[in-house]
């Protein structure tokens, strides 16, 4: 009994010294991810859910719709004649962490838009979803918005992403659905979320924020290599093969598959499709793609905004402590950018 | 294979509980360590194990030459054995990957070339006397040690020097081949190892192993097969002749060296390479000739890169002190609190000991170290340090690099102040310590430049303007964030005398120790890992 009480003990002094260490050290932004089931068997944002992220850099409210979309009105499928509808599918970036709701570069791609369009914007992006993910939310729910552009965002995790959910895999050369279901922690979480006091934990503590973080990252690395090391098939050209390592291959060859699939998709509804190809960064300057270079993709239009952020290498386009997404800046030459492509080619003509 | 990688996680314990469970069985355990650093070795790059596998068989054949004048029917039938497991093994993984066969048919070649030297050398020494057999036996072995780093490290380096040099001097350049030849990972470190194998042995120092699987592991060790410490024959390899005996104590450090190694690496090393990164790498292309806007910015990146490389490669090897630790090894430490030195010859027996000792060993004294006067001594320094720049790379600021070094030693040993620092008083200690800190840093920024011009740009904006602004006290707070606690360890190390202070410190300061450690890998780890720079010699 007394060696317990001195367990419970030294476990609630080393969680009191991580969370002083954290604080004082390596303060973790509180981002809680308000996801749930969806019908369809993959995550969706909480419906109806308004909840706050603080980081040091920011404090900003979220508002969820009743369909998921992150909005402060209600949607109806069945679109109003003479709109346009732009379906966007992607994860924190598109969803737009780390901005408010008019700072995100869909709003401000809106703004920039010319007024002889009347546009309406459904963001169906969700924190952590991968092409795998965006496949299923466009099929099952945003079809039902009758897009006529349908916009997605490319983010270097999702090579990782779309192996880790186990949703597809390529058997003999071609894209196949092997799980109807990938819902990461997401029933144990609505679970846990049902008790106050881990609410307010999981609100407030930054101890909780590293460690779910952490846990996750290390479960889902692990997953990854693991399916990478094992599971899925080697589908790759032998002369492509020497080219890359070879857990890339894998996770290269099946994000490659999933992006034709969306385009297919897309082009099935009548709607018109693009990639946002989000940058990755190796400091405040230097950006680079991780888009697949392939002769298969050549035909989607990707916007990529290197060229547009080196010219603005003086301003901070990404949170430097806060997980790493658009500051209000990098949303707005996005947003410009996108809407005089979109313009450009005709999109809405 | 990275220390710090997914990979290693997995492989670590799968090979020390196969290694624990036949403890007693120190033949059963080598042939275990050695299938694991082998395959450790080929998880970079599947080809090169072939190499290892050559320079075990010609200093294992050369060293048993050297002492007992000939070799065995069973060593040689084992070592031609063991080529030819290699040679197949590579043309089995080449027919699967569809490589290029022209790497296949270099090993056939190799393989029997070498099989038929294991068969007819010890004959051909059986005509000389042995002091003589000895001698062609050691020549041999260093002159393919050489030409495998020549040619796998310095080949182009020359021809492209040659070139360069050619046309300077006449206006004339000649066409040469240059190969697109990769550097095996950890070369310079295991033909080092090996070549020191055969000279002991010859200079008596050491007895030939008489197991071809023993020296294999030995020379394979995977804990310091890629990055050092170059560890010597005579203090290593009887390790690997008798039965280890590992004890709680040995686990404990093992953990925490491998711990504070880790710390160092993905904690300091990696986050003070973004903020290197930064200043450096806009020029390392050679294209960008503008002056750095400020010289104080320049001199941070420098200091910043002082403990990087500290960091990094100190960091590599406390892990594989710690890992061999664990599996009942010894490994020689390879630094002792480098920044500390009083003066360059005080630097070198802190910095890098396992390369600093091998030159002082194997190059420094047999060109005579200090015996023929001054000028000898001089030159000797100088040829030393030259050659242990080269050893970093085939690359003109390696040698620019290793020759600043032989000068500041010339300098000292010039100025009568060779011992400065050691004897002083402690203000004047200190003194000594910040200024040959300072040129240390001199000689990373020629080591961490990619050109010449980077040098004198980067040395200009020094000298010419510095300023202070919200980026310098930015780069100042980042140094002192990753800095301070490893200043702080290093302080408790200098007070106990020990670079294990935890051992006399009561169990409160430990815990908050290891918590610290512990906690700082899980939270303030670079997110933008990177090789260990050394993988790069």
């Amino acid at each position: 009994m007394k060696r317990l009480l001195k367990l419970i003990l030294l476990i609630g002094y080393i969680a009191v010294l991580a969370e002083v260490f954290l604080r004082f050290l390596s303060p973790i932004p509180i981002l809680p991810r308000y996801v749930s089931t969806t019908d369809y068997g993959i995550r969706g944002n909480m419906p109806n859910a308004d909840y706050q992220h603080i980081t040091e850099e920011y404090d900003i409210n979220v508002k969820i719709n009743s369909k998921g979309v992150r909005s402060n009105k209600e949607i109806e499928y069945k679109k109003s004649a003479g709109i346009i509808r732009i379906v966007t599918l992607g994860d924190s970036f598109m969803l737009g962490y780390g901005a408010t709701l008019s700072e995100t570069f869909l709003s401000q791609m809106l703004n920039s838009m010319p007024d002889k369009y009347k546009v309406e914007i459904i963001n169906l992006g969700v924190s952590g979803h991968g092409t795998a993910e965006e496949l299923l939310a466009l099929r099952e729910e945003g079809k039902k918005y009758e897009p006529d552009v349908v916009l997605l965002s490319w983010h270097g995790t999702d090579y990782d992403d779309n192996i880790r959910s186990g949703l597809f895999d390529i058997k003999g050369g071609y894209l196949t659905q092997v799980n109807n279901s990938y819902l990461p922690a997401v029933k144990l979480r609505e679970y846990l979320f049902s008790f106050k006091l881990y609410e307010f934990i999981a609100t407030n503590s930054q101890l909780y924020g590293w460690l779910r973080e952490l846990v996750s990252e290390v479960v889902q690395d692990f997953r990854v290599e693991l399916i990478s090391l094992f599971k899925v098939q080697q589908s790759v050209s032998k002369s492509d093969k020497h080219n890359y390592p070879r857990n890339k291959d894998k996770k290269r060859e099946l994000s490659i598959h999933l992006l034709l699939e969306v385009k297919k998709e897309v082009e099935s509804m009548g709607a018109k499709f693009i990639v946002f190809d989000i940058p990755s960064r190796s400091s405040r300057t230097s950006f680079w793609s991780t888009f697949p270079e392939d002769v298969r993709l050549s035909e989607i239009l990707v916007y990529n905004p290197i060229k547009d952020f080196s010219y603005n290498k003086k301003n901070i386009l990404y949170w430097e402590k806060s997980a790493g997404h658009f500051t209000p800046i990098g949303n707005q030459i996005v947003g410009k950018a996108l809407a005089e492509l979109l313009e450009k080619k005709k999109y809405f003509d | 294979m990275l220390f710090n990688s997914f990979e290693f996680f997995l492989f670590l314990p799968i090979v020390l509980a196969v290694y624990w469970l036949l403890k007693g069985d120190f033949k059963k355990q080598n042939v275990i360590l050695l299938a694991a650093s082998y395959f450790f070795y080929a998880w970079w790059d599947i080809r090169f194990i072939f190499l290892i596998a050559v320079t075990t068989v010609v200093d294992y054949n050369a060293a048993l030459i050297i002492q007992h004048g000939s070799t065995t029917f069973k060593q040689r039938f084992i070592s031609v054995m063991f080529l030819i497991f290699f040679s197949v093994f590579l043309g089995f993984i080449s027919w699967k990957e569809e490589a290029e066969w022209d790497v296949v048919q270099n090993a056939i070649l190799v393989t029997t070339l070498l099989s038929i030297s294991i068969y007819l050398l010890p004959l051909i020494v059986a005509k000389f006397k042995t002091i003589s057999g000895a001698k062609l036996a050691l020549s041999l072995s260093i002159i393919s040690n050489l030409t495998i780093l020549g040619y796998f490290k310095y080949f182009n380096f020359f021809v492209d020097s040659f070139t360069d040099a050619s046309f300077f001097l006449f206006g004339i350049e000649p066409s040469f081949i240059t190969l697109s030849i990769i550097l095996p990972v950890g070369i310079s470190f295991y033909t080092f190892q090996s070549m020191s194998y055969s000279i002991d042995v010859y200079r008596g120092q050491l007895k030939a192993s008489k197991s071809l699987i023993d020296y294999a592991a030995y020379l394979s060790f995977f804990p310091q097969l890629v990055a050092g410490p170059i560890e010597r024959g005579k203090t290593f390899l009887p390790q690997f002749q008798r039965k280890r005996n590992i004890e709680n104590g040995d686990i404990k450090f093992g953990i925490w060296l491998i711990i504070f190694g880790l710390f160092k690496k993905i904690v300091i090393a990696d986050n003070l390479a973004i903020f290197v990164n930064t200043v450096f790498s806009p020029y390392d292309n050679g294209e960008l000739l503008t002056t750095p806007e400020n010289g104080l910015m320049v001199l941070l990146a420098i200091y910043a890169f002082s403990f990087q490389i500290y960091t990094d490669f100190s960091g590599y090897a406390d892990i594989a002190r710690g890992t061999a630790k664990i599996f009942g090894f010894h490994l020689m430490v390879n630094f002792r609190l480098p920044y500390i030195a009083t003066n360059p010859s005080d630097f070198w027996r802190r910095w890098h000991i396992s390369l600093s000792s091998w030159l002082r060993d194997y190059l420094y004294i047999p060109l005579g170290g200090s015996r023929g006067g001054p000028f000898k001594t001089y030159r000797n320094l100088l040829l030393t340090m030259l050659l242990g720049g080269l050893w970093h790379g085939a690359s003109i600021t390696f040698v620019l690099w290793g020759a600043y070094q032989g000068t500041i030693l010339i300098l000292y040993r010039l100025l009568g102040v060779e011992s400065a620092g050691e004897q002083s008083k402690p203000i004047m200690k200190v003194v000594h310590v910040i200024w040959m800190f300072h040129l240390v840093c001199l000689g990373w920024l020629i080591f961490r430049a990619q050109n010449v011009q980077t040098i004198y740009l980067f040395l200009d904006a020094i000298f010419t303007h510095m300023f202070v602004n919200q980026a310098i006290l930015d780069g100042i707070s980042t140094l002192e964030f990753y800095l301070i606690p490893l200043f702080i360890y290093q302080v408790l190390q200098v007070k106990h005398k020990t670079l294990f202070p935890q051992k006399i410190m009561t169990a409160i300061p430990n815990f908050h120790i290891w918590f610290f450690t512990i906690m700082s890998i899980l939270a303030l780890s670079s997110k933008q890992s990177s090789e260990f720079i050394y993988f790069a010699f």
